[in-house]
């Protein structure tokens, strides 16, 4: 998977789209009964903002600046929009959500019913293979090592000398 | 006893090849070549093509209804479709019958290279010498590579392909002598003395110029013949063992050495250097990767009245590497002399 579709995707995750799976999880160690399915529609609808830099850039391993990068690129794309008077912050749109589906990175259809979250179909992701674009939409090149470091400080010697 | 700590040195070397792009950078006692392929192959946009690159880890750039497939990927293409491969580069310049090799190889150049290791990082890029036998200049695709390594961060800095070889292999014998390098688009010679360029030039035939001749010669692609060319040619079998493919590869390396060597004379002839002792020739490049190459030329070599006294003609022991680890020493040295 490139860069821009991990950070799309976990914009989308942190938009609350596997929310309460993980809510839930928290929740059953904690809370129990119906304070826990008011604390989590609430919590559900305050993880609608969206998610930011940081959050981001800790979730995926990439700097901050490479990030906020990514996210200028999704966000001129129409994938994604900044979060109303909270800079760094930014929510997926339809459009986002569209590519996603058509990476086949999600395909899930998330049922919830008023009591909370019963079903979550996990995304087809995980069985798709891993794109190796690195952070800079890189192509893939081969690397090889050779150990000719002394002979290019040796080289250099000759040619200070020279 | 104490391990020594993998510094990264400051400076990079490009070696920006008609065939290959090549990076060199030096991390303790070992340095990384990273290596791509410089060409592309085109296909009609439509989802379900979309899906099969992506499924199969195929990479590519779309762009205006087209799917780029690039480097190696792009080869292994071209030769399923019976299809020629799209290069950006052609004669050691930039392309001027690729629309799109520009962004091309803006894509491959950063994908070898990445991000500077420090700020205004000095990178060293191969530039082929003045071509004597066609009508071109070097001066565009100068400042065009120059243009995309500004762009990423770098201080870019040209460097004569032929001189990198010299930098490279000729240290011992105080950088004197002439470098050779057998690329794709060009052949690129440069006679140095004491690491100072007495004469460069280069000649547009090289490794290209082969596989055209011979694709026309044995009604076979281009890209057929580059991966035959590439994977299992070997100049040392004898002749009545070989194929088709192989007897007429045989003969174009022939004619293209000679022609070089006539090239060299010539240049030699009219200002003849001198030279206190007899000179070593070195010899690059992937188009003298085959096994045979070396023997050939030195065959060649010797029944031709070459005007200057040659000491030894060898092969660079990484004959795809030596122009970027050339280019290297030029950039750490660089670095070093301003620091």
């Amino acid at each position: 998977m490139n860069s821009e579709l991990e950070v799309l995707k976990k914009i989308w995750e942190d938009n609350g789209e596997n929310y309460f799976e993980r809510s839930e999880k928290q929740g059953s160690c904690r809370r129990r009964g119906s304070f826990f399915r008011a604390s989590a529609r609430n919590q559900g609808s305050r993880q609608r903002r969206g998610s930011y830099i940081k959050l981001i850039s800790n979730q995926t391993g990439f700097g901050p600046d490479y990030v906020r990068y990514i996210c200028n690129a999704l966000s001129k794309r129409g994938e994604i929009k900044p979060v109303k008077k909270k800079p760094g912050w930014y929510r997926i749109t339809a459009k986002g959500k569209k590519e996603l589906k058509l990476r086949g990175i999600i395909g899930a259809e998330v049922s919830r019913k008023i009591t909370g979250v019963k079903k979550i179909v996990l995304p087809l992701s995980l069985k798709l293979p891993k794109f190796t674009l690195s952070k800079s939409k890189l192509v893939r090149r081969e690397e090889k090592k050779l150990r000719l470091g002394e002979k290019i400080e040796k080289a250099i010697s000759f040619l200070r000398r020279v | 006893m104490p391990q020594r700590a993998k510094s990264t040195s400051s400076g990079k070397g490009l070696d920006v090849g008609t065939v290959f792009v090549e990076c060199a950078q030096k991390t303790g006692p070992e340095v990384a070549f990273r290596i791509q392929r410089n060409a592309f192959f085109d296909i009609e946009y439509s989802d379900f093509t979309r899906g099969i690159l992506e499924s199969s880890g195929v990479e590519y750039i779309q762009s205006k209804g087209k799917i780029y497939v690039v480097g190696e990927d792009a080869i292994k293409f071209a030769n399923a479709f019976g299809r020629n491969l799209r290069r950006p580069m052609r004669s050691g310049v930039i392309s001027p019958q690729e629309e799109e090799a520009l962004p091309v190889m803006e894509v491959i150049i950063k994908s070898v290279l990445g991000v500077p290791s420090e700020k205004e990082e000095i990178c060293y890029y191969s530039v082929p010498g003045s071509p004597i036998n066609a009508d071109f200049d070097i001066v565009y695709h100068q400042n065009i590579i120059k243009g995309f390594l500004e762009k990423l961060g770098y201080r870019p800095k040209p460097i004569n392909e032929g001189l990198t070889i010299v930098f490279s292999e000729l240290a011992e014998d105080n950088f004197t002598g002439m470098g050779i390098s057998f690329g794709g688009g060009v052949a690129n010679v440069c006679l140095a003395i004491m690491g100072i360029p007495a004469f460069s030039f280069s000649v547009a035939r090289a490794g290209d110029w082969i596989d055209e001749q011979v694709a026309r010669v044995t009604n076979q692609s281009v890209s057929r013949v580059t991966t035959f060319k590439e994977t299992s040619l070997n100049l040392k079998k004898p002749e009545s063992s070989m194929n088709k493919t192989e007897q007429a590869l045989s003969i174009y390396y022939k004619h293209l050495i000679e022609y070089v060597l006539e090239q060299i004379k010539k240049e030699l002839m009219k200002n003849p250097p001198q030279l206190e002792e007899p000179f070593p020739i070195v010899i690059s490049g992937g188009t003298a990767n085959p096994s045979g190459f070396i023997e050939r030329f030195r065959e060649i070599l010797e029944k031709t009245d070459f005007p200057l006294p040659v000491k030894e003609v060898r092969l660079a022991p990484y004959p795809l590497y030596a122009t970027a680890k050339g280019a290297l020493i030029a950039a750490i040295a660089d670095r070093e002399k301003s620091i």
